[in-house]
């Protein structure tokens, strides 16, 4: 009765559907019927579930039926020949035929489908794939089959224990996405602007961004609408939220001389510090408020005589000091000439810098003019005493997420390690051994671990890798 | 959560996943020192751009200065610096500069640049003419470009200057520049251009559009505003890119960090932040 509809949806129409395919079928499930049919574990967009599978000439084949329910994937059958679709692709089997039809094109098995016992089976491999989905296997034996996953990302934040923000680079622009990291799923944001940041808020309901005018909005995750907050259009090069997520924080000007803050909910702008010195970066404002650390780069020095023939070259560069330096400012309009603290004065180039929450000390990771120096994690404190903490391994990224500090750094040989260090006590843990090929960690306390390989971003779901971007 | 175990399987696990794309690979395998001088109008990018290069590639460390486009081609002749950054290609011949041969440009942005003048002239508009008989002191009066009964001032930027380079060639279709005079005022950067335009009444002069303000008033050219939008759809001609010179085709870590000015995520990021406007956006 189902099949004369047609009609889309039933997995259960399918089941019905090719065991009516009739005699033919018949003499083939009496000699499949050899086969050992048994329940495989799979994590199927990206949840673990069994699925009746069998193997045969090197292929495993599965019930489509099962597979199909836990895929999302859609099924017909019309005159004994099965549709499947999903996000847009379309598959037609037709039982003990190898042939197949992948988006209009034929394409061919190894093993044709097969009907046993009435429940019908196909590669599947083959068919995760023809339908535009995911077959990965990792080596601890999981099979990762996923229906959709987001290509192409550069880039990812986290915004809660649950959801992460992916960021596509195209010639046109960014495009950003809200992803459920269990599943995968994801979702554009419509973001009309052309937008140069995006900023969550520790609390993980919004995040910030200008457009190209300078404007500044902030999109609420839970409506996906965008407010813009403040009309001002000067050129702000940080955006920082406060710890509580009530306040903005930004370096103003192109040369990002003035900090300056936004309150989001009235628009008012004001300046916290404006002391004329340009080139300040890595912003960051200590949880109350009180305390605003920053780097400065200072230019080279050069000297030229404007007034002699252009073919003599007098230019003399000098780049001594120009080395980034860090500064603390204590926010209170009580202090009398109240001037920011220069913290650091060392010759090293300093990357990766994070301050403290409570604003005490700014930790970066120091790289050395020597190229045979190891890099390593130094904390510098606001009495300006420094201490390096970690100088077991040369320090290639370092990220700082409740409290801790993550560092990605060489291995032993062609892997790299990942190590989480106390800034208190100075203990460094490992806690991963990673290919080489890893470029980035991403961590955020309470969310999985992520790491971008090769292009594409992995989350240690339970100890083991789940690949979540294609 | 119990997510953050030491997992000895974990190197294999993504090891062994099918790889896509190959062109990411580790962080920190790439060395070097770069040191860029030259144009000032470029000094904020490059050091944004400096910034952002160094959480890729740690190891490379970038020191930038600038004091003028011409001392950016000099530097690198010299070998004194690797890029020199300039607001022309210094690899052909522009007004007042022979070309440095050898030299590789490299394309980094485009700068738009404006005529303006200070709030109290009643003018809004110039021809390509009228802006080459006031800047070569032909006409000295606004009267006689539709303007109230007041004199001129003219106010240019030094010799050297990229920006000047620009305006000779784009504004004024290469036609001289008078050079002095009581109603001539020279100065030696944007921030000094800009403060005397803002106040000088009868004033006229020439800045990055990013440096325009509300504080002064930027004139159209031949009925066209100086805006991004009418740079990006060919009808304000007054614009240059902005260049990183190399000497020869540029390797290793100056090739990595002129390729990473040049991507998308940076030219569609912190480049439009700054108010440049994409090399892309031109056709």
């Amino acid at each position: 009765m189902l099949l004369k509809k047609a009609s889309i949806v039933s997995v259960l129409a399918l089941a019905v559907g090719v065991s009516a395919v009739g005699a033919a079928s018949a003499a083939t499930v009496t000699k499949a019927s050899a086969v050992q049919v048994t329940n495989s574990t799979y994590t199927v967009n990206g949840i673990a579930v069994n699925l009746a599978t069998f193997f045969e000439k090197g292929r495993t084949l599965v019930s489509l039926r099962d597979l199909s329910t836990k895929l999302g994937v859609k099924l017909q059958a019309t005159k004994g020949v099965i549709t499947a679709t999903l996000k847009g692709h379309t598959v037609e089997l037709t039982a003990n035929s190898t042939l197949i039809k992948v988006d209009g094109a034929e394409q061919k098995l190894t093993v044709p489908v097969k009907s046993v016992k009435g429940v019908t089976y196909v590669e599947l491999k083959t068919f995760v794939q023809a339908l535009g989905g995911q077959f990965a296997k990792d080596a601890s034996g999981t099979i990762w089959i996923d229906a959709d996953l987001l290509g192409n990302v550069d880039r990812i934040q986290w915004v809660d224990s649950a959801k992460f923000i992916a960021t596509q680079e195209t010639e046109t622009g960014r495009l950003d996405y809200l992803v459920d990291a269990q599943t995968a799923s994801y979702e554009q944001l419509r973001i009309l602007e052309e937008i140069s940041d995006f900023v969550i808020a520790p609390n993980g309901a919004k995040a910030a961004y200008t457009n190209n005018a300078g404007e500044v909005f902030v999109i609420d995750f839970a409506t996906k609408l965008s407010t813009k907050v403040s009309e001002d259009t000067s050129i702000k090069p940080e955006l920082v939220w406060s710890s509580d997520s009530s306040i903005i924080y930004f370096l103003q000007g192109d040369k990002g001389s003035v900090v300056a803050k936004l309150d989001p909910a009235t628009g008012t702008i004001s300046k916290v510090l404006e002391d004329k010195v340009d080139y300040k970066a890595n912003l960051d404002v200590s949880a109350d408020g009180k305390t605003v650390t920053y780097t400065v780069t200072k230019p080279g020095a050069v000297v030229a005589d404007a007034n002699l023939p252009v073919e003599s070259d007098d230019v003399a560069i000098d780049m001594k000091g120009t080395e980034p330096q860090i500064f603390a400012y204590t926010v209170d309009p009580s202090i009398k000439d109240n001037k920011p603290a220069q913290l650091s004065t060392t010759a090293d180039d300093k990357v990766f810098i994070h301050a403290a929450a409570d604003g005490s000390s700014v930790g970066y990771v120091s790289v050395s003019s020597e190229d045979e120096v190891k890099s390593t994690l130094v904390i510098v404190s606001n009495d300006k005493t420094s201490k390096t903490l970690f100088t077991e391994k040369d320090v290639y990224q370092a990220v700082v997420s409740g409290g801790k500090w993550y560092l990605l750094t060489e291995g032993n040989g062609s892997n790299q390690f990942v190590y989480e260090v106390d800034p208190a006590t100075g203990a460094a843990k490992q806690l991963y051994t990673l290919s080489d090929t890893v470029s980035e960690i991403i961590v955020k306390s309470g969310s999985p671990f992520a790491v971008v390989n090769e292009g594409r971003v992995f989350l240690d779901i339970n100890g083991q890798w789940k690949p979540t971007t294609k | 959560m119990k997510l953050f175990k030491s997992l000895s399987v974990a190197a294999m696990a993504i090891a062994l996943v099918a790889s896509s794309i190959s062109s990411v690979g580790a962080a920190s395998s790439l060395k070097g020192k770069i040191v860029i001088n030259g144009s000032s109008a470029l000094l904020p990018l490059t050091l944004q751009a400096a910034n952002e290069f160094k959480k890729l590639n740690p190891k490379v460390k970038i020191s930038a200065s600038a004091a003028g486009s011409i001392t950016g081609p000099q530097s690198v002749r010299k070998g004194i610096a690797d890029i020199g950054a300039v607001d022309w290609d210094a690899s052909t011949d522009v007004p007042g500069f022979k070309k440095f041969d050898g030299q590789v440009a490299n394309k980094v942005a485009v700068i738009p640049f404006a005529a303006v003048a200070n709030k109290n002239v009643g003018v809004s508009n110039l021809t390509t003419k009228q802006l080459q008989d006031i800047f070569s002191g032909k006409v000295t009066n606004w009267k006689d470009v539709g303007g109230s009964d007041a004199s001129i001032i003219v106010v240019n930027r030094a010799f050297g200057s990229g920006t000047r380079v620009n305006f000779q060639m784009k504004a004024l279709a290469g036609s001289e520049f008078l050079s002095k005079g009581s109603n001539y005022k020279e100065v030696k950067s944007s921030g000094d251009m800009k403060t005397a335009i803002e106040t000088t009444p009868n004033a006229i002069g020439y800045i990055d559009l990013v440096y325009v303000t509300s504080n002064m008033k930027a004139l159209q050219i031949n009925g066209v505003a100086p805006s991004e939008a009418n740079v990006i759809n060919g009808t304000y001609k007054v614009w240059g890119f902005g260049y990183f010179m190399t000497k020869g085709k540029p390797e290793g870590a100056v090739k990595a960090f002129i390729e990473y000015i040049q991507s998308v995520k940076f030219q569609n990021g912190s480049l439009k932040k700054l108010k440049f406007i994409p090399i892309s956006a031109i056709k």
